[in-house]
């Protein structure tokens, strides 16, 4: 036994470090795009998920009927050959023939109506199914290569919503292996199929070399490697020892470490997310915030454009009303604006009755703290005391849910989904738990606006809104958001419009 | 007082004069001192405002580097604000979680101790139950998961981990109870009808004490660290008061930009966690031979 | 010996229950698991549909009840986000959080053996002083930090290591390193102070007095008998190092336990936390039972004392 144990001892000093040859690096010379998300992904199929990480495979494994153009934002036909709507509540698509799924199967309108079906099926609890598709009334078979869908109300927001989640399955295999099949063995029409993939941390894609002529182009690159590197510090080194070639979920702050390292590239684009400031307006007594000139006061103090070219980023839109300039029907010459003017700010507050200000709680999601940080200190010069309150994402999303905000920095979203003014306006001003304000005049013209086809009318409602908001101050809107791509030198990648990237479109520099 | 305690002096005199040989005791004491008073006096100390923030003077290295001023030794942080005063102002917040936290453990940890190396048997069986319940818990992924759940502010974070990290505390002072409890003069106290509590309190804690102290040091430190890991992993204490492990996290961002953001709490951090350790390891060594007489 | 055995498996198991409650308990009472699973758009009544459907509606005894019964059955529910088994996402990390803990545990016991042995041999000499200050130093830093140090010197300025993933032997020397420096301080001093009470003892005394060479007598002798403690704080250290994994997982982007815990901590995701909760701590319970019985082995001394 003794000697067992000396034995077992010595093998303590032999350390075995079996140390093989390094990895091979990044980049063209093996034909592989090596890229790094932030996110882990639990479905590579987005109609499970709203995360853009996931969106990144949805995008490239399956192709929609509308493909979101990304130079311009507009929308062309992609699996779709045209589309016309005949009526207020009826579209008939005209279908792309001779496409091939990744399996061979043949793409027809019976995969159209199969994955329609599955999306006006309520059991099937995809992500905000009733919120996107609950207004499908029914599709219907043509012909083999026409399908016509029927809205149970006009939904002007339609076409986004296709472009953006409504990626087409394959009726056989799928009805074959359910709908969740394509969690992890997807199969599509897209630029790339899935390889293999380790869940949670890498994903290998190839290219698909039969991919139609359409207005995507066709994908040039081999493979696509997609890692998950959850600490962006290691993202950054990374890139700096050319690890990966892409990474597509930094911030312009994290960038700025970027700036000026060799075989880097950093660019920036619009998204459609925006950031305001909610305040409790429809509060009960003793509450600051239901005053309207100390929201104006608020309003003024802040100055919004050294907040955001400071510390967002110098490309970030500085807003003037409550929506991005990137989403369709956002007016922003509308009056009443608030510019930087601490004078003014002071005397609404006196006139107010809060010469000497008071305390407020504000809170945010924890990688907003530098905004927060910033608002305290513009607040604290009009004599209002911020408490400011820093959470993960699920924790102040569950408190601001709840109705628990005083004042919150809210950041509302993302990709093609987010393209129209309505998704952000939507559940702030719609008198739920989510609507701080609860002005009934705004939740009617938004509620008419979603169902008005007629877009001069739209844009009427939603002036009328925003003019209300920035009389009111109901919120004051802050900045959109930057969307951030760094890639090597060796690959070209060409800045979409909106923050909805679609890889398939990188290629090599040379 | 000198009076009544004659003949304890000499021997105190003795082990002040020990203890100022113990180069690592008097380095740690030093140390612990320095930042004892710059947290005491951080407002007459700290230059500015620590809050106060600058938008137009952001991100100024410290004034020894290149483009650094000399209104900013330190340098400024990404709103501008002054380097020097927020790492002054924190010292306040990594001290309190860091003695917070070891007393809240350690009247926990000590009363199970106490209680459990005392009265033996049964008792004592219970009380490993519980120590050996803690023991197999992850400490660190229990206060994250509570932490994240909750959010993170000062009182949770020290209330977090003063109730997860008493184990130590709980198992060394109940060998050191059972060591000291067959003693004459515990027998001696129960004889003449004293009860369990004026013991422990009485005989035994005076006894045990140097253990309670190295433990709390031990402890102190792994606050401190602690709170840091949390603050690195998105969950520690909030804006803006600041604390060294918010301003490692807040830095991190400029890791490989301005390094010196990160540097100089980590430098901070380090000098405070070594400073308590080489006053613990201090302790241990000027108590040792007292426990063999 | 099997009464022994029986009964410290019996505490085991009983522990393992109280952990579990507990766990159990901190995470339902500490925040609103349907409001995050819900998501982002839900109403109010969409909130308590999610409630109703995922039982949280329930009392806490009886969710708990319920929970218990599927873990013995070896279920142990589900991702609230991707749908899949626990024990899946489990069974596809366990192999890379393995390699990082025992290879860390490794590397610790291989440094601190023989530097606490030598600091044994010559007390308070210079070189016992260097030891005992590497380990304050070593204990001294944050792990973070001492890992996104690394990666910025071995990673980006010298590369000669890769910075992140799991793929290659050579991906995970940063990562066991950074958790090894973690272990190695307590490893350390358990040695030292194990060994010179060892050399102490008269025999040892004896056997140095008649000439023996003192590598030898650490080998022959103390070393053994310094070893039993070390071998019940290294089951210690190895349910630490799987929880300092987080750290370590999350900054060199290693798909692991500790990684998988984070992710699901951040954003709620109860089944897995409590899962991981539970490995853990079966971890360290199995680990420090099989020491306490490896130890009453290798010295019958010990079980008189703890059984009686």
């Amino acid at each position: 036994m003794k000697n067992r144990l000396i034995r077992s001892t010595r093998f303590l000093f032999l350390v075995p470090l079996v140390l093989s040859a390094a990895s091979a690096w990044a980049g063209q010379a093996d034909d592989t795009l090596r890229v790094a998300v932030t996110r882990e992904t639990d479905f590579v199929d987005s109609i499970h998920t709203s995360s853009a990480d996931s969106d990144l495979f949805g995008t490239i494994i399956f192709d929609t009927l509308i493909y979101a153009d990304r130079a311009t934002g507009e929308f062309k036909p992609l699996l779709a050959s045209s589309w016309t709507w005949t009526d207020d509540k009826t579209v008939v698509f005209k279908l792309r023939e001779g496409v091939k799924f990744q399996n061979g199967e043949p793409f027809n309108a019976d995969d159209v109506v199969f994955t329609f079906r599955q999306l006006m099926d309520m059991d099937n609890k995809f992500r905000q199914q009733q919120q996107d598709f609950g207004n499908i009334a029914s599709v219907e078979k043509i012909d083999d290569y026409t399908v016509k869908v029927t809205l149970k109300q006009p939904e002007p927001t339609f076409e986004n919503v296709l472009a953006s989640r409504v990626g087409i399955w394959p009726n056989d295999y799928t009805q074959a292996n359910g709908h969740m099949v394509h969690a992890t063995k997807p199969v599509g029409t897209g630029p790339y199929a899935l390889k293999s993939m380790q869940k949670g941390s890498a994903y290998t894609l190839v290219k698909n070399s039969d991919y139609f002529d359409g207005p995507r182009a066709k994908p040039t690159i081999g493979t696509i490697e997609v890692r998950v590197i959850p600490e962006t510090q290691t993202q950054i080194a990374e890139l700096m020892s050319g690890g990966v070639d892409m990474a597509l979920s930094l911030t312009s702050a994290d960038a700025t470490a970027l700036q000026g390292a060799p075989g880097v590239a950093v660019q920036t684009g619009q998204a459609t997310r925006m950031y305001f400031l909610s305040m409790n307006v429809a509060g009960k007594e003793n509450n600051p915030l239901g005053n309207a000139d100390v929201r104006r006061a608020i309003s003024y103090a802040v100055n919004k454009p050294e907040l955001v070219h400071g510390l967002v980023s110098p490309d970030a839109a500085v807003l003037a009303t409550n929506c991005n300039p990137s989403q369709r029907f956002c007016i922003t010459d509308v009056k009443p604006v608030y510019d930087f003017d601490l004078a003014k700010a002071k005397a609404l507050m006196k006139s107010a009755g809060y010469p000497d200000g008071f305390n407020v709680t504000l809170m945010a999601e924890a990688s907003l703290r530098p905004i927060g940080e910033a608002l305290q200190g513009y607040l604290s010069a009009i004599g209002i005391k911020v408490n400011l309150e820093t959470l993960p994402l699920p924790a102040w999303r569950e408190r601001y849910i709840k109705g628990e905000s005083q004042m919150s920095i809210v950041g509302w979203g993302s990709g093609v989904s987010s393209l129209d003014i309505s998704n952000s306006l939507g559940i702030f001003f719609n008198g739920s738990s989510t609507d701080y304000v609860k002005d009934k005049d705004i939740t009617a013209w938004n509620a008419t606006a979603s169902r008005t086809m007629d877009k001069s009318e739209r844009e009427a409602l939603y002036r009328k809104t925003l003019t209300r908001i920035n009389e009111e101050a109901y919120v004051l809107p802050l900045y959109g958001a930057v969307a951030t791509y760094v890639t090597s030198d060796q690959v070209k990648f060409a800045v979409p419009a909106i923050d909805f990237p679609d890889i398939s479109q990188a290629a090599w520099a040379k | 007082m000198a009076d009544t305690h004659v003949p304890a002096l000499p021997d105190r005199r003795l082990r002040l004069r020990r203890a100022l040989r113990h180069g690592g005791f008097v380095f740690g004491a030093a140390i612990l001192m320095l930042a004892l008073v710059v947290a005491i006096f951080a407002p007459l100390l700290a230059p500015y405002d620590p809050v106060a923030q600058n938008l137009s003077a952001r991100l100024i290295p410290p004034s020894w580097m290149q483009g650094g001023r000399p209104d900013h030794l330190l340098g400024t942080d990404h709103l501008g604000r002054d380097y020097l005063s927020r790492l002054i102002y924190g010292s306040r917040i990594s001290l309190i979680v860091g003695f917070a936290t070891m007393v809240i453990s350690g009247v926990i940890g000590s009363t199970l101790g106490f209680v459990g190396g005392y009265f033996g048997g049964r008792v004592d069986d219970v009380v490993t139950y519980i120590i050996n319940s803690r023991l197999s818990m992850p400490g660190l992924l229990v206060a994250l998961a509570v932490i994240s759940l909750v959010g993170g502010s000062l009182l949770t974070i020290v209330l977090v981990l003063g109730l997860l990290f008493w184990d130590r505390y709980a198992v060394v002072v109940r060998t050191a109870t059972q060591q000291v409890r067959s003693a004459d003069f515990v027998a001696a106290a129960r004889v003449a009808g004293a009860s369990a509590p004026a013991i422990i309190w009485r005989q035994i804690r005076p006894n045990v004490f140097h253990h309670i102290l190295v433990i709390a040091t031990l402890e102190m430190a792994m606050a401190i660290l602690s709170e840091a890991s949390l603050s690195f992993l998105g969950l520690g204490i909030r804006a803006p008061t600041p604390s060294w492990g918010l301003m490692i996290a807040e830095g991190r961002t400029y890791l490989f930009a301005k390094p010196y953001l990160i540097w100089i709490p980590g430098i901070a951090i380090f000098l405070l966690v070594l400073a308590t350790n080489l006053l613990g390891d201090g302790l241990r060594d000027l108590s040792q031979p007292e426990r063999h007489t | 010996m099997w009464g022994f055995i029986r009964g410290k498996v019996i505490v085991s198991l009983l522990v393992m229950l109280t952990v579990s409650l507990v766990g159990f308990a901190l995470l339902h009472l500490s925040g609103d698991l349907a409001a995050t699973l819900a998501g982002e758009n839900a109403s109010a009544e969409q909130i308590e549909a999610v409630r109703r459907q995922m039982g949280l509606d329930q009392p806490l005894l009886a969710q708990y009840a319920q929970w218990l019964a599927g873990a013995f059955r070896g279920d142990l529910g589900a991702s609230f986000f991707s749908r899949e088994a626990v024990s899946s996402l489990f069974m596809a990390r366990i192999g890379t959080t393995a390699i990082l803990a025992v290879g860390a545990l490794i590397l610790a016991i291989a440094v601190s053996l023989p530097l606490g042995m030598l600091a044994a041999l010559r007390p308070n000499s210079w070189l016992d002083r260097l030891v005992s200050a590497l380990a304050l130093a070593g204990q001294a830093v944050p792990s973070f930090f001492l890992a996104l140090m690394m990666v910025s010197l071995f990673g980006v300025t010298l590369r000669w290591l890769p910075i992140s993933g799991s793929t290659t032997p050579l991906h995970f020397v940063m990562p066991i390193t950074v958790l090894a420096i973690g272990a190695i301080p307590a490893l350390m001093r358990m040695t030292r102070s194990g060994m010179l009470e060892v050399l102490d003892q008269d025999y040892i005394r004896t056997a140095r007095s008649k000439g023996v060479s003192g590598v030898r007598i650490m080998v022959r002798h103390a070393l053994l008998n310094a070893i039993l403690p070390l071998i019940s704080l290294s089951a210690v250290q190895l349910g630490t190092l799987l929880g300092g994994s987080v750290i370590v997982e999350s900054v060199f982007a290693i798909d692991g336990i500790g990684l998988l815990t984070y992710r699901s901590i951040q954003r709620g995701d109860f089944p897995v936390v409590q899962a991981t909760l539970m490995f853990v701590s079966v971890a360290y319970i199995v680990l420090t039972l099989l020491a306490d019985i490896l130890n009453a082995w290798l010295d019958p001394r010990l079980q008189q004392r703890r059984t009686g």
